[in-house]
């Protein structure tokens, strides 16, 4: 299993983005706590056995409601990728170009998660490369939150 | 014989979208205009309708939508309904309209979809990143598992679709550019369009600036203001009517599988392939038999996408199509024959109306220069989300 890489020393994005909200009903908060723990949580169905990613009340494949949480591998591999080159955002003016990338997860049963691609912006980027996550503390916030991104894995890392 | 029920598209208004729209105008007041314009063009009477369906949102009605637009028209509905599928609305409204009237739900329905800015309201800040794809909405997915990380706009999500495309398959910026230079072309005949005088070469748009790769700014949408209203009533009417050749719904479908990048199925097999083949199930007629395509265009890669799981050629053979094929009004497979959003600009989610009226243009012989000679039959294709939602509807003339 991979390691997973303690938090950069600097955010992929500057502050300025809008921070993220957990739900109130607590539906995805296992998902936040695991980030906080350096973990990484996706819901899998207590009926089908099935993943799924982002958090739902009903399993996707199933139907069913019987929905718990798992750990698990923080590794993937690139399916899909984009390199923004116009801010959409004030916050990100001065930060074009960067990538955000959309990784498969097969220790998970396929899922898919969105997160920035590390390194770089104008790396060459080859879908289907294995990447390992890396997670990035914030603490400006109340609460404090933790982001996900992820990163190739290289000869040297592995 | 009993009368016939079948019904028909007598008339529309169409407003040339603009960048900058002239004044700020509230949606109720932009429907209540449109829906004067369309019904001026059927030569009918407000009175008359009964059916009201628009896009979403109204901003001044959060709930209850369709009535407010009936009390501000003055227009009780038997039939009233929102429609809010994205950039499928406008053909998810069409079908819904013929259906309702065809089903007896009301006599003559409009269809209207519009944006405008409104007069801006002093006492309101809102972040705009968040309010996109209603992220504003308290613990919104979006909010939590995209914005962080700048997955903010369509262009993104459209960049990742084209980024995973060309892995699966073999697409050329270059056949890209070709679809936006051809719609230009269209354009250069339409009197419509804000980029009449603007024609534009391959190389313009490979040059033109990278927004998010692999997708230049030339072949992306421009959002400006505008909105289109249509007119749909039972035969009957259509035949006591002398303004315009009739129109008919021959065969539609709609499918919708996600709203989220994460729970797409595909990112390269999108859902116009059950829409089309519902619809020419339902027409009855081969891919063949049609004459002039309107194809939703947010961005280049959209319309290949279409073109190919539309099922106007194999899967995967949307490059060779693209690079073997003229798709100007006079070519051999008209696309887009007013130009398209890409050479009109988008008006929000009123955008995918703009490709119904294309092809009422060519039906009803209004085109003008851009005539499709003997034109009888037309596909048009809506798109929603990031190719989460679509619908395909085949129109022939009566």
């Amino acid at each position: 299993m991979t390691s997973i890489e303690a938090t950069p020393a600097e955010p992929y994005l500057p502050p300025g983005l809008p921070e993220p909200i957990p739900m109130p009903d607590g539906l995805d908060a296992p998902y936040w706590e695991g980030t906080r723990a350096h973990e990484l949580r996706v819901q899998q169905c207590g009926s089908c056995g099935g993943f799924q990613w982002g958090p739902e009340w009903v399993c996707h494949q199933c139907l069913s409601f019987d929905l718990g949480w798992s750990v698990v591998p923080g590794s993937g591999r690139i399916y899909s990728w984009e390199r923004s080159w116009y801010p959409v955002h004030p916050t990100l003016r001065d930060r074009v170009p960067y990538v955000v990338a959309l990784v498969e997860l097969p220790g998970a049963g396929d899922i898919r998660m969105v997160g920035n691609l590390l390194g770089d912006p104008l790396q060459e980027i080859v879908i289907g490369s294995t990447v390992e996550a890396v997670f990035e503390d914030h603490e400006e916030t109340e609460p404090p939150y933790t982001l996900v991104h992820w990163r190739v894995v290289t000869e040297e890392t592995d | 014989m009993g009368q016939d029920r079948r019904a028909a598209i007598v008339g529309f208004a169409e407003w040339a979208p603009q960048r900058k729209w002239p004044r700020p105008m509230f949606t109720l007041e932009a429907f209540a205009r449109l829906t004067k314009e369309a019904l001026d063009d059927a030569g009918m009477e407000p009175g008359e309708v009964d059916g009201i369906l628009t896009t979403s949102p109204v901003p001044e009605s959060r709930m209850f939508a369709p009535a407010a637009v009936a009390e501000y028209l003055g227009i009780p509905a038997a039939f009233a309904e929102i429609v809010d599928l994205g950039g499928a609305s406008g053909a998810g409204m069409l079908w819904r309209a013929v259906a309702a009237v065809e089903a007896g739900a009301c006599e003559t329905a409009i269809c209207v979809g519009s944006t405008t800015p409104p007069p801006p309201n002093p006492k309101r800040k809102s972040d705009p990143t968040r309010a996109y794809l209603g992220a504003e909405a308290w613990g919104a997915p979006h909010g939590q598992f995209d914005v962080p990380y700048g997955l903010i706009n369509p262009n993104s999500h459209f960049a990742m679709v084209a980024q995973r495309y060309m892995h699966e398959y073999q697409l050329k910026p270059e056949t890209l550019a070709k679809i936006a230079v051809q719609q230009r072309d269209n354009a250069q005949a339409n009197p419509q369009s804000q980029f009449q005088g603007k024609p534009i070469t391959v190389d313009d748009v490979l040059n033109s600036p990278l927004i998010v790769d692999p997708l230049h700014l030339l072949e992306i949408v421009m959002p400006s203001g505008g909105g289109v209203g249509l007119v749909v009533t039972t035969m009957e009417r259509a035949k006591k009517l002398t303004r315009n050749r009739p129109v008919v719904l021959t065969g539609f479908g709609e499918q919708v599988t996600h709203k989220s990048i994460t729970y797409a199925p595909s990112l390269t097999a999108v859902p116009i392939k059950a829409a089309a083949d519902r619809a020419f199930k339902m027409a009855g007629v081969d891919r063949k038999d049609i004459q002039m395509a309107s194809l939703y265009d947010c961005y280049t890669i959209t319309v290949l996408l279409t073109i190919e799981d539309a099922g106007f050629c194999a899967k995967g053979e949307g490059e060779r199509f693209v690079d073997e094929h003229d798709l100007r009004y006079n070519g051999d497979w008209p696309l887009n024959t007013n130009g398209g959003q890409l050479s009109l600009g988008q008006a929000g989610v009123a955008g995918g109306m703009y490709h119904i009226t294309d092809a009422l243009e060519q039906l009803m012989g209004r085109a003008g220069e851009r005539q499709v000679a003997g034109c009888e039959r037309a596909f048009v294709s809506g798109t929603g989300g990031f190719m989460s939602e679509q619908a395909a509807l085949i129109l022939e003339g009566a």
